[in-house]
């Protein structure tokens, strides 16, 4: 068997084990669609009623959608980072779960900035940021920043795909629709596996490994900016960045974890992503939860031992088990300590463990997202004089909660749709690894 | 027959339930309604009402609550409007210019002011009854120091402007958030007192200052004030605009250069790529060509 026709064979067998959709996948679909149908109709109520009906007033002006806007930018570093980094390494297990780290990427950095427009009261206005859009602002670095990342992921991702999209234009086995061959045969670009095409491919991947890793981590950086040039208690940090960065490859890191679970689980690659996977991945995360650990106290200690005022304010509001302090320490040690226990102890560590680590993971990081927004908001530096308590105080409205569901509905979706599209497994990478041990086998 | 045996049942059944309703309902709460005319420094009118309540020996301020105001002279009363209390129970209501207000023969304007009650608060009622009072600021030099005075009058049973003697005048600086009080005088038997002006104090960039003199809540006259402008403060010097700087329409010039630099490294880099994917497209197409030409 020729390295083509051994290529074939994995791609039906990968594919036939979720190409035809179960009554399960069904009705999944069906209710992510649902959710996602509510969260238009409550966009819609916005649209008409305004503003109001979300739970941000005059203080606290950024809610529950910046929060899912920084989660989804930091889950979208699974893709660059470990995809990025580990390529560049030419680290040979990343191949089973590539795929899955650089869709993460791509959906999530289009769900992301959705919930800005969504969060815009005049949504109208949206070109006067390319129009009128001054440089000196960190908003108009974070726009710029995150549709450059946008096209890099897109083209990063497509070209992890061309070889496997050639693979797909030659194969006859699979029962593929015409329309469908047609969209593969124009993504192939004509791959026929010349050494030529072999050499521009991966140069090509190359450029944009090394391209992703910085983008990914200015695009954080700006937006870490966004809080930190911001003279308000817990924002106007140095470290904010860095801090950004290190939450972001942490969740993203996460994710894909519960990821790799989801599709192991209900697409049967028990033999593509493997034990070895998780725990490979999992010790990633391990360092990251320590390094997220780290930056947290180092912020807090600093603040706290600095005792200005205003900053105070804050992180006694974060400390205080009357206001936040239940989610903060649920935030800073369980998202911590629980993926590092989980990681890290021989004995804990297996494949569920370290998923429920990560889940817990996830969690804590979209709650300290709230913590970095809200109570900040809700601390202006001019006492609060003569207003109703909820003009001061956030608490999110059903809207805002349902489109928070409905992005959340929408990443499950296009990872249901995406892969209708694209193998979930890197087949044609997987098949010259699979060559490649075949042929020091038969050598030793 | 049965039909009458119901009825005395029925009775004492509608009584029972009337009983413990009312009783449920409890007593309604006597609110209190506190009203004072108030003659701003730039000359409106309005009455300024609180509305509160004592629950549990707790003073409560009652909200979202209509109180009515009316002009009232000897033989009618006129509605002129109505305000809403807000969550301290405060509101304003502003008193029509265009409007004219009945005066009694010793020159006082009687307003009332009605709360009609809820199923919570009864009625509440108030009568203010206030004479117009005059307060004109000048500004004299005396010994090279400003000086601020103010002649205070009303007019009297005669429909003549006479000097008010005794009258405490509190005089203030307007500033950003409040107002700054610089001194506090009494009328002398020609209605005038004066203050020392404050050296030092930053006005606009001409100078200008919004000097403000007040008489707090009078008996007789409510709360009057009066302002005018004086250049008795100390210009306000603006530093030189920096050009392209954070605050200017255009970016500093080292911000536009990174930001070029950045994308335009990215950008190469992604057209260059781009091209790789051309050249693989066309590597294809000639080598398909040439082996179908070669069979």
């Amino acid at each position: 068997m020729n390295s083509q026709e051994f290529a074939q064979k994995k791609l039906v067998e990968v594919v036939s084990r979720y190409d035809k959709p179960t009554i399960f996948s069904k009705v999944l679909f069906s209710f992510f669609f649902l959710v996602l149908l509510f969260a238009i109709y409550a966009f819609i109520t916005q649209l008409i009623k305004g503003q109001i009906v979300t739970g941000m007033r005059d203080y606290v002006v950024w809610g529950i959608y910046d929060v899912n806007f920084i989660f989804f930018i930091g889950i979208s570093y699974a893709g660059a980072m470990i995809s990025g980094i580990l390529h560049l390494l030419h680290v040979e297990w990343r191949k089973p779960i590539i795929r899955i780290a650089e869709m993460i990427t791509v959906i999530s950095v289009i769900i992301g900035p959705v919930f800005i427009l969504v969060e815009m009261g005049r949504l109208d206005r949206i070109f006067n940021i390319f129009t009128h859009g001054r440089i000196q602002s960190p908003i108009l670095w974070d726009v710029v920043a995150i549709l450059t990342y946008l096209s890099c992921s897109i083209i990063f991702l497509y070209l992890a795909l061309i070889r496997d999209y050639a693979l797909i234009r030659d194969n006859t086995e699979l029962k593929i629709p015409k329309w469908r061959r047609y969209f593969y045969r124009k993504l192939a670009a004509t791959y026929i596996d010349l050494p030529q095409q072999k050499k521009f491919l991966n140069r090509a991947v190359t450029i944009m490994s090394a391209l992703i890793i910085p983008l990914a981590i200015l695009v954080h950086s700006v937006l870490a900016w966004i809080f930190g040039m911001t003279i308000r208690p817990g924002w106007h940090s140095t470290i904010f960045a860095p801090y950004f960065v290190v939450a972001a490859v942490f969740s993203g890191t996460a994710v894909l974890i519960i990821a790799m679970w989801i599709f192991r689980k209900f697409y049967h690659l028990e033999d593509y992503i493997t034990e070895k996977h998780f725990k490979y991945i999992g010790t990633i995360l391990l360092v990251l939860a320590a390094l997220y650990g780290y930056f947290t106290f180092s912020e807090y200690l600093t603040v706290w031992y600095g005792s200005e005022t205003w900053e105070l304010e804050v992180v006694y509001k974060l400390f205080d088990y009357s206001a936040y302090g239940v989610w903060f320490y649920l935030a800073a040690f369980g998202g911590v300590l629980i993926p590092m226990i989980f990681t890290g102890l021989p004995f804990l560590r297996n494949i569920n463990t370290i998923t429920i680590g990560s889940v817990v993971a996830v969690i804590c990081m979209w709650i300290k997202r709230y913590l970095i927004i809200v109570p900040t908001l809700e601390t202006p530096l001019l006492p609060l004089q003569d207003i109703r308590p909820e003009y001061a105080h956030y608490s999110a409205s059903w809207v805002e909660w349902a489109l928070t569901a409905g992005g959340m509905a929408t990443f499950c979706l296009f990872f249901m749709i995406f892969i209708k599209f694209m193998p979930i497994i890197p087949i044609a990478d997987i098949a010259e690894v699979s060559e490649k041990k075949d042929f020091i086998s038969e050598k030793l | 027959m049965r039909r009458k045996k119901i009825y005395p049942v029925i009775i004492i059944l509608a009584l029972i339930t009337g009983f413990i309703q009312t009783s449920l309902a409890g007593e309604l709460v006597n609110p209190r309604l506190d009203g004072t005319y108030e003659k701003m420094p730039d000359g409106t009118k309005r009455i300024s009402l609180t509305l509160s309540a004592s629950v549990d020996d707790k003073r409560v301020y009652i909200e979202n609550a209509t109180v009515q105001v009316s002009a009232v002279n000897e033989s009618e009363k006129t509605l002129l409007g109505s305000a809403v209390t807000n969550m301290k129970g405060k509101a304003f209501f502003e008193i029509n210019s265009g409007k004219s207000i009945p005066v009694d023969n010793d020159g006082y304007y009687t307003f009332e002011i009605r709360y009609n009650g809820d199923q919570k608060y009864s009625v509440a009622s108030k009568i203010v009854h206030v004479k117009d009072l005059f307060m004109e600021i000048s500004f004299p030099q005396k010994d090279s120091v400003n000086n601020v005075q103010v002649r205070v009058s009303a007019i009297n049973e005669k429909g003549v402007k006479t000097a008010v003697q005794d009258m405490q005048v509190e005089f203030y600086i307007k500033r950003l958030f409040c107002l700054f009080k610089f001194g506090s005088e009494k009328t002398n038997p020609s209605g005038l007192c004066t203050a020392d002006f404050p050296k030092n104090i930053p006005g606009d960039t001409t100078g200008k200052l919004i000097v403000v003199a007040k008489v707090l809540d009078n008996e007789i006259y409510g709360t009057v004030g009066s302002s005018l402008d004086f250049k008795g403060g100390k210009p306000l010097i603006l530093e030189p605009k920096q050009k392209r700087g954070l605050g200017d329409t255009d970016a500093p010039l080292w911000m536009v250069y990174t930001l070029l630099m950045l994308l335009s490294g990215v950008w190469i880099n992604v057209f260059y790529v781009i091209g790789l994917v051309i050249r693989i497209n066309i590597k294809g197409k000639k080598a398909l060509k040439n082996t179908i030409i070669t069979e």
